[in-house]
C-alpha cells in the first residue's frame, strides 16, 4: 500500500502543459496537455528526443524553446526549493531504472521516502509490500548496480509507487524486456494510474507497439508536430 | 548555499554516518602504522643526534616534529590518497551513470545528500585521525627508544609535558580540519565536474588529488608563517 500523503490534484487545471517545448535542436516542437485522470503515450521518432523531454520536464535541463508549466507552476521561475517540492509530486522511472548503484534495493525504495519525510517501522511494511506488489524476485539486500534492467525497473516502480505522486512519467518503459516483463510492468503502471483520483501517466517511447498494449491511452506522435 | 541543518535530514545523516566509517575508521589502520613508523624514525634520528641520554630534548624533538607539523600534513596526505581520490571517483560516475540527474528528479539536492555528509566527515574523520597520528607516533617512539636505547621513561614525560602547549594541540586540531576541508571540497568539486565520458572520471580522481596536495603543502606553509609571525610555538 503506497503512503497516504495528503496532496490534491485539480480537477481543472491541467497537470502538464508543453507549449511549442523543443527540448534539444533536432527534435521538432511539442505542444501537449496532460488533464487530471489522463494516460498519454508520446510517440518519439527518437529516443534521445524523450529522454531530453524527460529531462526538461523533470527541470534537469533547460528547454530551447517553448514553455513548460507543471501543476499551474512555469517550473523554470521556480526556486530550487519549491522545485524540489514540486518533483516530490512527480514518480519517474528511467530508461535504466535511475537507481543508486552503491544503495542495496531496499535502501534505493526508502531513499526518496526517507529523504522527505523520515521513515516509520510502518514505512518499511509498506516498502516490503511495494517490493511484493511489483513482483521482485531477487534481494533487497543486493546492491541495485548489480541489477539487471528488469529489476532495475521493478525497483524504480516500486519507489515511486511509496511516493504515491500526482505525475507518474515512464521513458521507455518497456525497451529492454521481455514480453512477461514488460507485461508485467504495464499491468502495475495501469492499475497504479487508477489508484489515485485524478493522477496522470505520461508513457515516453519509440515503440510503436505500446498504444496496442495500452489501449486506454491517448497517443500522440511527436513527428507530426504540433500535438494537443 | 549550504546548510548545516540538512544534516537534520536522515538520508544525509546517514551518507555522513557511512562516510566517518569509510574515511575515519577504515583509514585508522594504516594511519597507526605510518604513524608508528615514522615515531620510531625521528626518535632514532634524534638519538643518534644528541644521543640516549638526552630524553627530553628527544621528546621535544618528537613533539615539535609530529604535533606542529608531521601529524596534521601525513594524516592529510594519507586521507588524500585514499578517500579524496575515491569521492572524486565515486562521484564522478555517478555523474556519468545520471545518477545525480536520479537524485535531482527525485526532490533530493545532490548538494545536502551527497557533498555536504563528505565534507562534514572529511572534517571530522581528519582531526580525529590527526589525533590517532600523533598518539601513535609518540607513544610508538617512546616505547622503541625504550626498548631499543633504554630511555628513561619519567625524563622522556617530562621532556613532553614541559614541550607540549594547549596552543600546538589547537594549532594541530584547527589545521587537521582545515585540511580535510580542503581534501573534501576538492574531491567532491572534482567529482561532480565531470562530463558525459569515462575517461573524464580518472582525470577527475587525479586534479583531486594533485591539487588537494598543492593546497594542503600552501595552506601548511601559511599556517607555519603565521605561527612564527605571532609568536605561537
Amino acid at each position: 500500500m503506497p503512503l497516504d500523503i495528503n496532496t490534491s490534484i485539480s480537477q481543472e487545471q491541467p497537470l502538464l502543459v508543453l507549449e511549442n517545448l523543443r527540448s534539444d535542436l533536432s527534435s521538432p516542437p511539442c505542444s501537449m496537455t496532460l488533464s487530471s485522470g489522463q494516460m498519454i503515450i508520446l510517440l518519439a521518432p527518437k529516443e534521445e528526443f524523450h529522454h531530453a523531454l524527460m529531462g526538461v520536464m523533470l527541470g534537469l535541463n533547460k528547454q530551447l524553446s517553448g514553455q513548460i508549466s507543471l501543476f499551474g507552476q512555469q517550473l523554470f521561475h521556480l526556486s530550487e526549493k519549491e522545485a524540489c517540492a514540486l518533483r516530490q509530486r512527480i514518480g519517474s522511472i528511467s530508461a535504466s531504472g535511475g537507481l543508486i548503484s552503491n544503495l542495496e534495493v531496499m535502501e534505493n525504495i526508502l531513499l526518496p521516502t526517507l529523504y522527505h519525510r523520515g521513515i516509520s517501522a510502518e514505512t518499511r511494511k509498506q516498502a516490503t509490500e511495494v517490493l511484493a506488489r511489483v513482483e521482485y524476485s531477487g534481494s533487497a539486500t543486493m546492491l541495485s548496480g548489480l541489477l539487471n534492467i528488469f529489476h532495475r525497473k521493478q525497483i524504480a516502480m516500486a519507489r515511486a509507487i511509496l511516493m504515491n505522486p500526482d505525475l507518474m512519467i515512464y521513458d521507455s518503459l518497456i525497451a529492454g524486456l521481455n514480453p512477461e516483463e514488460s507485461d508485467l510492468l504495464l499491468n502495475i503502471a495501469k492499475e497504479f494510474h487508477h489508484e489515485k483520483p485524478g493522477r496522470c501517466s505520461l508513457f515516453l517511447t519509440t515503440n510503436q507497439a505500446l498504444p496496442s498494449l495500452l489501449p486506454d491511452a491517448i497517443n500522440i506522435s511527436l513527428t507530426k508536430g504540433s500535438l494537443s | 548555499m549550504i546548510r548545516i541543518t540538512t544534516l537534520g535530514n536522515p538520508a544525509s545523516r546517514k551518507v555522513l554516518l557511512k562516510q566517518i566509517y569509510f574515511t575515519g575508521f577504515e583509514s585508522a589502520k594504516v594511519i597507526i602504522v605510518i604513524a608508528l613508523s615514522i615515531g620510531t624514525i625521528i626518535i632514532a634520528q634524534s638519538i643518534l643526534l644528541v644521543g640516549s641520554g638526552n630524553a627530553s630534548i628527544t621528546a621535544k624533538a618528537l613533539i615539535w616534529i609530529v604535533i606542529r607539523e608531521i601529524g596534521p600534513l601525513l594524516t592529510a596526505l594519507i586521507v588524500i590518497a585514499r578517500s579524496g581520490a575515491a569521492i572524486s571517483t565515486e562521484l564522478g560516475s555517478m555523474k556519468i551513470n545520471g545518477e545525480i540527474d536520479t537524485l535531482v528528479g527525485l526532490g533530493i539536492s545532490p548538494i545536502s545528500y551527497l557533498v555536504l555528509p563528505r565534507i562534514i566527515s572529511g572534517i571530522l574523520s581528519v582531526f580525529a585521525l590527526t589525533i590517532y597520528f600523533e598518539t601513535a607516533a609518540i607513544m610508538g617512539g617512546f616505547l622503541v627508544a625504550s626498548i631499543g636505547w633504554h630511555l628513561p621513561a619519567e625524563q622522556f614525560f617530562q621532556g613532553l609535558y614541559n614541550t607540549l602547549t594547549v596552543q600546538q594541540l589547537v594549532i594541530s586540531g584547527v589545521k587537521s580540519s582545515l585540511f580535510g576541508l580542503i581534501i573534501t571540497i576538492t574531491a567532491c568539486q572534482q567529482g561532480l565536474s565531470v562530463g558525459r565520458s569515462a575517461t573524464m572520471i580518472p582525470q577527475a580522481a587525479t586534479r583531486a588529488v594533485m591539487s588537494s596536495i598543492l593546497m594542503v603543502f600552501i595552506v601548511d606553509g601559511i599556517f607555519a608563517i603565521l605561527a612564527e609571525t605571532f609568536g605561537m610555538n
